[in-house]
């Protein structure tokens, strides 16, 4: 095979300024450390960076988004998974995170279980947007930096240090296609602290993000009702209305609400609810819950005459 | 995106003993967007046939008034209600008219005939190529999943309540995993003495 | 592997636009004329749109009709495309359901490149150790490719450890595995099986580039979107609800003699409706340490001897399915 690929293989070229983080040659794929488990990250090198293998072409990253990039021709391959709501807002009780837990590959639901809020470790949290695999892979590789950063310095790390990092680390592969859009959250030495990172390298600190193909629905209900003063548990009820409404009227979002709350402890895993029946009946009792479902019909129900008929187009 | 996937939404029809089943979900959306939770996709077109359109959400409404109208011409000239393998030809006919342009739109037929008491399925492609089905016919966005779940779980000879469970079940699960279906149900069991319509609690994103 | 070169410059006897459409330059115009030779096109309808594409789906007469053009002089004619495309698709479906105390990991046998079958019998579950199955979908030199490597980092565990790599941690090593070729990913959709260190059944599933879940049951492959709607309705209960007075369902808890039908009943039902799908079904069960195993005795299972015969077993169970 590698004599044939040599033969396109480029005269003066994009690669070799990959190689510093990117293997070659596959005999390389494999180091002497891969004995063992190395919990699943035997190919972390010598240096700490995990290493890639890349196909031998004068550009790898057109190549990759010709196979895999299904946005841009639907036809492709290899599906990656795609869509999602997540936000992430800051008050003065922490940070609530809620997130929703659909995956789709094209129009097909490919999963709506999707655990989207990663653990980074016991006090910072990360969300998941765009590539599936690329946000549980880097911030797995994040809780592994962040945990040899307290051996080594005696104490957490910030924030904006780990989102710096992880920042950092997804440009150093930018225009290779990798595809985040994530909100690191946690509580420091500052206080709650809230970072949107994304694999473009932009990097902001704010008070209120949400990420993904529903945001636009989410900040809608968001800002409406967001204000610093919010209670513990309005501020969960605000989280949860809005991915709420993101799964109601985006396609590519819903099945189930995950509701994460940052305080000073640490997070905490406050629910998991399920769209539909927020829409019907609402959370439950659970603090915050105003009572009976989300959905609108539900609330104008005998009220208004739009429920009366199906849209009447014979006019 | 597939001028078919533009605005979602899923048809399907299903056979049992003495009776039909047909079923539409209720999304109209711009893409990702859902627009509506109302839009039936499911029209009479006489007492016990009745005709489901999914595909580009304009062409269903074109094609509902252009059937309505042919539909009203051939009872006046003929005075007596069309027959639903007759019907199935108008449809197909009518489709094929527009063969280098299409309308994009699959349509799902479902009925008992007046004459033998008969139940009968169609289904055409968007220029009217007809599928006659021994038991089930599907169209729209989620017609794999619907073929999957369908496959899985009809049977033969079913009475109406086991039939009305069975398009019920099948319809919900398919379109819950498809993103551009779903947002409500509304299923119709067609007998010879009467139709049964029932709007479904279904999963609402 | 595939590779095949897109002859971008001789237009004279094909005109066939659908090629020209890969070249974005002046040249497109060029080849925009309308011969009048009749021709053989090189694509369907489907892929004018991806043309870039269209001519690796037939690469073999690509390749042909450009050898069989004669060398033109022309400089402007020259290729000036060459593409490289190692995929293929080879169909097929597999599925994996979990239990209480057992796992089930099916596929089926058939396999295809376009719509011809190159084999009735490839399989693609295979067992990796006493307790954990792997099932592999997608493009199968990637695959097969794939399972070697996996079974090659499972041998190096045990020597390393002495012991055999427990399921969850085989999971995390498919991640990384996968996600090492991020940039040049393998063409494999992967679903393990088997049974966790705690005892219970357990399934993961992964996309091509290694993100992962560990649910109750998942199918991929062809039929996916045949089959899984199906599951969530006899697995998870989806849209049932109990009758009144009845006791609730209990999602992914279903005893082995309801689970087995089931697997059974979806590969039929997707060899029905998809072309891919069909010719035998390999159903492997992995049963918990010490659980009675006489449900299998009905189907015909034969067991794999393990390394371990006091610790988890399992079994395999082969059926026909319909060729046409």
């Amino acid at each position: 095979m590698n004599t044939f690929v040599s033969r396109f293989a480029p005269s003066s070229s994009v690669i070799p300024q990959y190689r510093g983080a990117l293997a070659g040659d596959d005999d390389d794929e494999f180091s002497d450390l891969t004995w063992g488990s190395q919990a699943g990250f035997g190919n972390i090198g010598a240096k700490g960076i995990p290493s890639f293998e890349v196909p031998n072409l004068p550009d790898p990253s057109a190549f990759l988004r010709m196979h895999t990039d299904d946005y841009a021709d639907p036809n492709c391959r290899i599906k990656i998974q795609h869509g999602t709501t997540t936000l992430a807002f800051r008050f003065k009780g922490g940070i609530i995170v809620a997130v929703d837990s659909r995956a789709t590959a094209g129009s097909y639901i490919a999963s709506g279980t999707v655990k989207k809020v990663i653990e980074i470790n016991p006090y910072l949290l990360g969300t998941m947007a765009g590539g599936a695999a690329d946000c549980q892979y880097w911030e797995t590789y994040l809780g592994i930096q962040c945990r040899l950063h307290e051996l080594r310095n005696r104490e957490r790390i910030s924030v904006a240090a780990a989102s710096k990092y992880l920042s950092n680390l997804v440009y150093s592969y930018k225009g290779m296609g990798l595809s985040m859009g994530t909100m690191i959250c946690g509580w420091d030495k500052t206080g709650p602290a809230l970072f949107y990172v994304d694999s473009d390298g932009t990097r902001l600190k704010g008070d209120i993000f949400s990420v993904g193909s529903g945001s636009t629905y989410a900040y809608g209900v968001l800002d409406q009702s967001y204000s610093w003063d919010l209670s513990d548990a309005d501020a969960q009820e605000l989280g949860r209305r809005s991915i709420y409404a993101a799964g109601h009227r985006d396609a590519y979002s819903g099945n189930t609400i995950n509701l994460y709350h940052v305080k000073e402890q640490g997070w905490e895993f406050i629910g998991n609810y399920d769209v539909t029946k927020m829409h019907y009946d609402g959370p439950g009792n659970v603090p915050g819950a105003t009572g009976g479902g989300y959905g609108y019909d539900v609330r104008t129900a005998g009220r208004s005459a739009s429920d009366a008929d199906a849209i009447d187009t014979s006019a | 995106m597939s001028i078919m996937e533009y605005n979602g939404g899923s048809v399907l029809a299903m056979k049992g003993k003495n009776c039909v089943a047909i079923a539409s979900d209720l999304r109209l959306g711009n893409q990702a967007m859902t627009v509506a939770t109302n839009f039936e996709k499911v029209f009479p077109v006489t007492d016990c046939l009745y005709l489901g359109l999914a595909g580009l959400a304009s062409d269903v409404i074109t094609l509902r008034e252009r059937f309505r109208f042919r539909v009203n011409m051939y009872t006046i000239k003929e005075e007596r209600q069309i027959e639903p393998a007759t019907f199935a030809q108008l449809v197909s006919s009518t489709l094929y008219e527009k063969r280098f342009g299409p309308y994009f739109v699959e349509p799902v037929i479902a009925g008992i005939s007046k004459k033998t008491g008969e139940p009968f399925i169609a289904a055409t492609d968007l220029i009217g190529c007809l599928n006659f089905a021994k038991d089930f016919v599907v169209c729209g966005t989620a017609s794999d999943k619907l073929f999957g779940v369908a496959e899985g779980l009809w049977e033969p000879d079913l009475e109406p309540e086991d039939l009305f469970e069975t398009i019920s079940q099948t319809l919900m699960n398919a379109v819950d995993r498809d993103a551009f279906s779903g947002w409500g149900a509304i299923v119709h069991v067609i007998t010879p003495e009467k139709v049964i319509t029932r709007t479904l609690k279904a999963r609402m994103d | 592997m595939r590779i095949s070169t897109i002859e971008g410059g001789h237009s004279s006897d094909r005109g066939d636009r659908s090629l020209s459409l890969c070249f974005r330059s002046t040249r497109v115009h060029l080849r925009g004329l309308h011969t009048r030779t009749p021709v053989e096109r090189c694509t369907d309808e489907h892929h004018l749109h991806f043309s870039l594409f269209s001519a690796y789906t037939q690469p073999n007469r690509c390749l042909a009709m450009a050898l069989m053009q004669p060398l033109l002089a022309d400089a402007q004619l020259r290729p000036v495309g060459h593409q490289f495309n190692p995929y293929s698709e080879n169909g097929g479906t597999i599925l994996a359901i979990a239990g209480a105390d057992f796992a089930v990991i099916a596929g089926d046998t058939r396999q295809t490149e376009g719509y011809s079958i190159q084999t009735r019998y490839a399989p693609k579950v295979f067992k990796l150790t006493d307790r954990a199955v792997l099932a592999v979908n997608g493009f199968q030199a990637d695959c097969s490719e794939f399972v070697k490597r996996v079974l090659q980092r499972i041998e190096w565990y045990r020597h390393a450890h002495s012991k055999q790599m427990p399921l969850k941690a085989i999971a995390r090593m498919i991640q990384t595995m996968l996600y090492g070729k991020r940039f040049f990913p393998y063409y494999t959709y992967n679903i393990l099986g088997g049974i966790e260190e705690d005892g219970t059944g357990a399934v993961y599933s992964f996309d091509p580039v290694g993100s992962y879940e560990r649910e109750a049951c998942r199918a991929a492959g062809a039929a996916s979107s045949l089959i899984q709607p199906f599951l969530d309705n006899q697995i998870y209960f989806k849209n049932q609800t109990p009758a009144p007075g009845a006791a609730p369902f209990v999602p992914g808890n279903l005893p082995i003699d309801v689970v087995l039908p089931i697997v059974i009943d979806s590969f039929t039902s997707a060899t029905e409706r998809h072309i891919e799908v069909g010719d035998g079904l390999e159903i492997f069960i992995v049963l918990a340490k010490g659980r009675d195993a006489s449900q299998l005795s009905s189907l015909n299972a034969t067991e794999i001897p393990a390394a371990d015969p006091t610790g988890e077993r399992v079994f395999v169970v082969r059926r026909d399915l319909k060729k046409d």
